[in-house]
């Protein structure tokens, strides 16, 4: 013990302030930097054998609590994903327009209903006519614009799907990279915390895209797994994701398992051999913004299309289709009979692909419902249930059998508790043959293929964009009509050139309707307002099993509604999904922080143990003159 | 907002600045209430009530939609009852002249109530022939065609050569009138001490025989009810002076003629009237003067009642003519048809052009003012009681008559009484004033309706500001608060950023 070793001391007493010093500045200036934690230099006694001399910097260490930064990384995930669903929400609401304002989905349907209503009081004037039709392509042209509205959000999410993952791509290399100098040469565990830091902020990222599970090794080198159990990076190795984007996605491009059938992009592992396991198929992204856009993009926005396709196909049919049954009672046996007869072309059957019959019967052992759905042939088989409406038995009829065929097929799915026969000019008998079975209904919907001829039915709104086609729902081919039929929707032309067709039905002479005649205008009116029909499961409204039955405004009206609901729902989740981020944030902050506070004080301290230091040198300097003094 | 990536430590004023941020949307939001009066712009943000704002917005379209169609259906029937009202005022003006009818048959042989008839029948046409925004009212569902035609071709044709009423009611004349030997189509006959009266065949035409009797012992009658239908007179022994045969004629617009002669002692005095008939010596030589009077008696009735009622159902069957149903024209050369027919379009003028399918007139023209209420105010001018009317008003019009003929002042009054009897009352039949109080009854229930539907609309204005609206004193509260509270957190996050150790060490 010396004099110098005193000195040797506060020397090293200077140098730590001075590292202290070096810290706090970095503090202080990375106030406000993303993802910069608190530092602390560590100071621990220098020993020498058993002696201490002085202070050395044992290392610098960030302030980290590691379950809270887990927690952190979850709830950014969730936050993202609730954020980005909330965001879509509010666009699809506002799609939708405002609360009794004209271009509002519903005061549109409601202005269509109004200009029906006015042509039933004066059939043959053309104001009236010419607002219906204006009407009507208002309501089309509203349709289309929602379709194509929501079909743009949809490429929205595939673009923000396609940047996501090149994102992450790039994240993963960063932190590759940032890993391989942590071990790398030169770098010690005392300096090495702005890199931990660095890696730190990319894995946080990282988070908002997907949800990740990290794994610290002993060395302090990470292994990130996404919540699947895909190992996305590994200590010198990153995964490279793949994502083949599509432009010009539309409502019939759907996701699907089957690369061929597949409309929109999917993200794959690329690998040496070209592309790995489909893993939007395999459900690995439920979380963060990436699983929110491949939410929204392949469940939200199909769901509200399909929304709209109901309503689209629920207007062109209620209007177009005829219902030719009729009560019928032979002796005690009571029943329905069915005109399968086209109007127009008796010899082919009226029941079109896709039209619908459906039965409802009552046997003894319970009610039972039948719903034959007509095809060309190419419909899948058996024709999935979702297509059929409210949990009936769905049955596919190829209309190559005729006649004969259906009531064969009628025959077979009743059973023998029923006789189905066919009368002259092809009438379809079902009457219940006792023995406690009754027919309790039966609806047909038969498509109207002209304008004139087959009743007052009327073919207003047909498939525009596929060249004035009417709307039968075929299943035949590769997508259903009624999918994206939103988009497609438009009056018909044949009724735009000629709109007296609204009021006249009938062009047989000696029977012409006359122009003043409301019979049509009337049944129009009743069947978008009051008559009930069937609206699929498809669209979440109602019983999410067996769909609605309801009339086409009412059904307008709960899209809006469920819009709206889901809109304020989502809103709602994302508000929860923020306060809890946010709280996690302040206990992260907590910790990790930066305070001013704080570090004016340690500067106070820092500064005081310098002079402190300084004070014993200049006393070791007093005393070594002193000693001098007495040599000279 | 979008989530942004954390800075630890600047987590304390980021999170300040959020609050306040938000605080700020809310205001904003809160503002643009007060500005609007609207709750939100979405339907998401009118929260759970969303659906009922849009099921009474449906509901306020309805109601407003039957408000619109009550409004002009009522400005239908208001139009509707003030020319039916004409219509049957025509009627009445023209009735009251029938009581004292002046006749003054000018050159062209019509007489100037005629004229003012001719007048009022025009005046009718052009009541039925009403039309408002380009639609009339008198064609049932052809709200597009002009329902009649002009009075000059209704009366006396067109140039094409189709028959006006005038022409159908001459030769449905000459149809019942038959040759002068058998005047009125019955063949008079009879020997020994019978005489005799025979339809001269099965057809519509002429007197149709329905009765007879005698109140003589000694004279029986025989009717045969055919067609054709005969009756026989027996003379087994000479009546008393004083006693008659009767028999009944039915005329061909259905109103029945009864014909009495009576028994008078011989020698028949020259001013006898023609209604008598001289006993002779023997019931053999009664029968001879019986079968004399009987012919008179029908030449008679031929000339007078007989062609005023071939006129009546000739115009009647005209009248009731129609695009699909054209009026039934005398077969072939008249004297001597047997059968009516179809015209065509072709060949006689159809008067009424317009719907003639609607099986009731009134639902040609309906409209739904209510859920489950659906009124009727259409009109054709082919009704009964407006086909009564003009069938009436022409046939009066179409006659003509001759200072120099003296017979026609009768057959000028028989047209008078005609007139008068067809344009009163007739029980069974629709009149001009029935339809009006049809068409009165719907306004009545339209005009009820109306006033459930302003009441309605009333309530669910109300019921839908209470949805969407902001109610504007709570509003302004709120931002007023609100303000106040930004102001102290404002100020307060102000002197928190200013309070820094690093502003204490000096």
């Amino acid at each position: 013990m010396g004099l110098s070793t005193a000195l040797n001391s506060s020397l090293s007493g200077l140098r730590i302030t001075q590292s202290q010093m070096e810290v706090v500045s970095q503090n202080i200036a990375n106030v406000d930097s993303v993802g910069y934690s608190r530092r602390k230099l560590n100071v621990v006694q220098n020993l020498s054998g058993a002696t201490t001399s002085g202070v050395r910097n044992a290392g610098i260490q960030r302030q980290l609590d590691a379950l809270v930064q887990r927690q952190l990384r979850t709830e950014t995930s969730g936050a993202s994903f609730t954020d980005v669903k909330a965001r879509y929400a509010e666009q699809l609401d506002r799609l939708f327009g405002e609360p009794g304002k004209a271009g509002s989905l519903d005061s549109i349907v409601n202005s269509f209903a109004s200009a029906l209503q006015t042509l039933t009081t004066n059939p043959s004037d053309f104001t009236a006519r010419a607002q219906v039709m204006s009407n009507a392509q208002q309501l089309a042209g509203q349709l289309n614009g929602l379709t194509a509205d929501i079909q743009t959000l949809r490429n929205n999410a595939e673009t923000n799907i396609s940047a996501g993952v090149t994102r992450v791509n790039e994240l993963l290399q960063n932190i590759k990279g940032i890993d391989a100098k942590v071990f790398g040469e030169g770098v010690t565990s005392a300096n090495s915390a702005g890199l931990l830091d660095e890696r730190d902020r990319m894995i946080n990222e990282l988070s908002g895209l997907i949800e990740v599970n990290v794994a610290t090794q002993n060395n302090g080198s990470v292994s990130i797994f996404t919540n699947g159990g895909l190992q996305l990076y590994g200590p010198g190795n990153a995964v490279q994701l793949s994502f083949d984007a599509r432009s010009g996605i539309d409502s019939n491009d759907l996701f699907t398992t089957n690369p061929a059938t597949r409309g929109v992009g999917t993200i794959r592992i690329a690998n040496a051999t070209g592309t790995g396991a489909d893993l939007i198929a395999g459900g690995l992204f439920r979380s963060g913004s990436i699983g929110a856009e491949i939410d929204m993009r392949d469940k939200v926005l199909v769901e509200a299309q399909t929304q709209l396709d109901d309503l689209a196909a629920g207007l062109a049919a209620s209007l177009g289709d005829r219902n030719p049954t009729t009560s019928v009672t032979t002796g005690v046996n009571a029943g329905f009979d069915v005109a399968l007869a086209d109007v127009l072309v008796p010899g082919n059957l009226a029941m079109k692909a896709g039209n619908t019959l459906s039965i409802e019967v009552n046997t003894p052992t319970g009610p039972q419902r039948f719903q034959f759905i007509a095809t060309n042939g190419s419909a899948p088989n058996p024709i999935p249930a979702s297509e059929g409406e409210d949990g009936a038995t769905i049955i596919r009829y190829d209309r190559a059998g005729g006649f004969a065929g259906l009531q064969a097929a009628v025959a077979g799915a009743l059973g023998g508790g029923f006789t189905v026969s066919l009368q002259p000019g092809n009438v379809l008998r079902v009457v219940d043959a006792g023995g406690g079975n009754t027919v309790t209904d039966t609806r047909a919907s038969f498509s109207t293929s002209g304008l004139t001829g087959e009743g007052p039915e009327l073919q207003m709104f047909v498939d525009a964009a596929a060249g004035n086609v009417p709307y039968t729902g075929s299943l035949d081919g590769l997508n259903p009509q009624k999918r994206g039929f939103a988009g497609r929707i438009g009056v018909n032309g044949n009724l735009i050139a000629d709109t007296s067709k609204l009021v006249v039905y009938n062009t047989t002479p000696g029977s012409v309707t006359p122009q003043g005649d409301s019979t049509r205008p009337r049944l129009l009116l009743d069947r978008l307002t009051n008559a009930q029909r069937s609206f699929s499961a498809g669209s979440g409204i109602g019983d999410t099993a067996n769909g609605i039955r309801t009339s086409v405004t009412q059904f307008a009206r709960r899209v809006v509604e469920d819009q709206g609901a889901n809109a304020t729902q989502a809103l709602n989740i994302d508000d929860g999904q923020k306060l809890v981020l946010r709280s996690v944030e302040a206990r992260f902050s907590e910790t990790s922080g930066v305070s001013i506070d704080q570090e004016m004080s340690d500067l106070v301290q820092i500064q005081n143990a310098y002079a402190a230091n300084a004070r014993v040198i200049g006393a070791v300097k007093e005393l070594f003159d002193t000693l001098l003094r007495i040599g000279a | 907002m979008p989530i942004s990536p954390l800075a630890p430590g600047a987590f304390r004023s980021s999170n300040a600045a959020n609050l306040l941020t938000n605080t700020r949307i809310s205001l904003d939001d809160l503002q643009r209430q007060l500005a609007t009066g609207k709750k939100s712009q979405t339907f998401g943000g009118l929260g759970a009530q969303r659906i009922t704002s849009l099921n009474l917005r449906a509901k306020l379209s309805e109601v407003e939609g039957y408000q619109s169609t009550i409004t002009m259906f009522q400005i239908r029937a208001r139009q509707l009852d003030l020319n039916l009202n004409q219509l049957g005022k025509i009627g009445d003006d023209v009735r009251s002249f029938t009581f004292l009818p002046q006749y003054n048959p000018d050159s062209t042989g019509k007489t100037s109530i005629q004229n003012y008839v001719k007048d009022r029948f025009n005046e009718a046409i052009d009541g039925l022939n009403l039309q408002v925004n380009g639609t009339y009212f008198f064609s049932g569902r052809s709200t597009d065609v002009r329902p009649v035609l002009d009075g000059a071709t209704i009366l006396n044709g067109d140039a094409a050569g189709r028959a006006g009423v005038t022409q159908l009611i001459t030769e449905r004349k000459a149809a019942d009138y038959g040759v002068l030997a058998s005047a009125g189509r019955v063949t008079r006959g009879g020997a020994g001490t019978n005489a005799t009266l025979t339809e001269d065949g099965t057809h519509p035409f002429g007197f149709k025989l329905t009765a007879a009797s005698s109140t003589a012992p000694g004279i029986t009658s025989a009717l045969t009810v055919g067609p054709p239908a005969d009756i026989t007179f027996n003379v087994a022994a000479n009546p008393l002076d004083g006693q008659q045969v009767r028999f009944e004629l039915t005329l061909p617009d259905g109103t029945k003629q009864s014909v009495a002669l009576t028994a008078r002692a011989a020698p028949l005095s020259p001013t006898a009237s023609a209604g008598e008939f001289e006993i002779g010596a023997t019931p053999a030589a009664t029968a001879g003067t019986l079968r004399t009077a009987l012919g008179l008696a029908l030449d008679r009735e031929a000339t007078t009642t007989l062609p005023s009622a071939s006129a009546k159902a000739a115009a009647d069957v005209f009248f009731a003519g129609s695009i699909n149903s054209p009026p039934l024209r005398v077969s072939g050369p008249p004297a001597t048809a047997t059968a009516l027919v179809a015209g065509s379009a072709a060949n006689t003028v159809i008067w009424y052009q317009g719907d003639d399918q609607a099986p009731s007139a009134r639902l040609t023209q309906q409209a739904k003012v209510d859920t489950s209420l659906t009124v009727g105010v259409g009109a054709q001018a082919n009704e009964e009681g407006i086909r009564r009317l003009m069938a009436s008003l022409s046939v009066f019009v179409t006659e003509s008559y001759s200072a120099a003929n003296p017979n026609d002042q009768g057959r000028f009054q028989a047209m008078s009484d005609r007139l008068r009897t067809s344009l009163g009352a007739v029980s069974g039949q629709q009149r001009v004033q029935d339809i009006q109080i049809d068409i009165a009854m719907s306004a009545t229930t339209m005009k009820l309706a109306g006033e459930r539907h302003r009441t309605k609309i009333n309530f669910v204005e109300t019921a839908i500001a209470e949805v969407e609206d902001v109610n504007q004193e709570e509003t302004a509260a709120k931002l007023l608060s609100l303000q106040t509270k930004m102001q102290a957190a404002y100020q307060t996050t102000a002197i928190i950023s200013r309070l820094n150790l690093t502003d204490y060490l000096r």
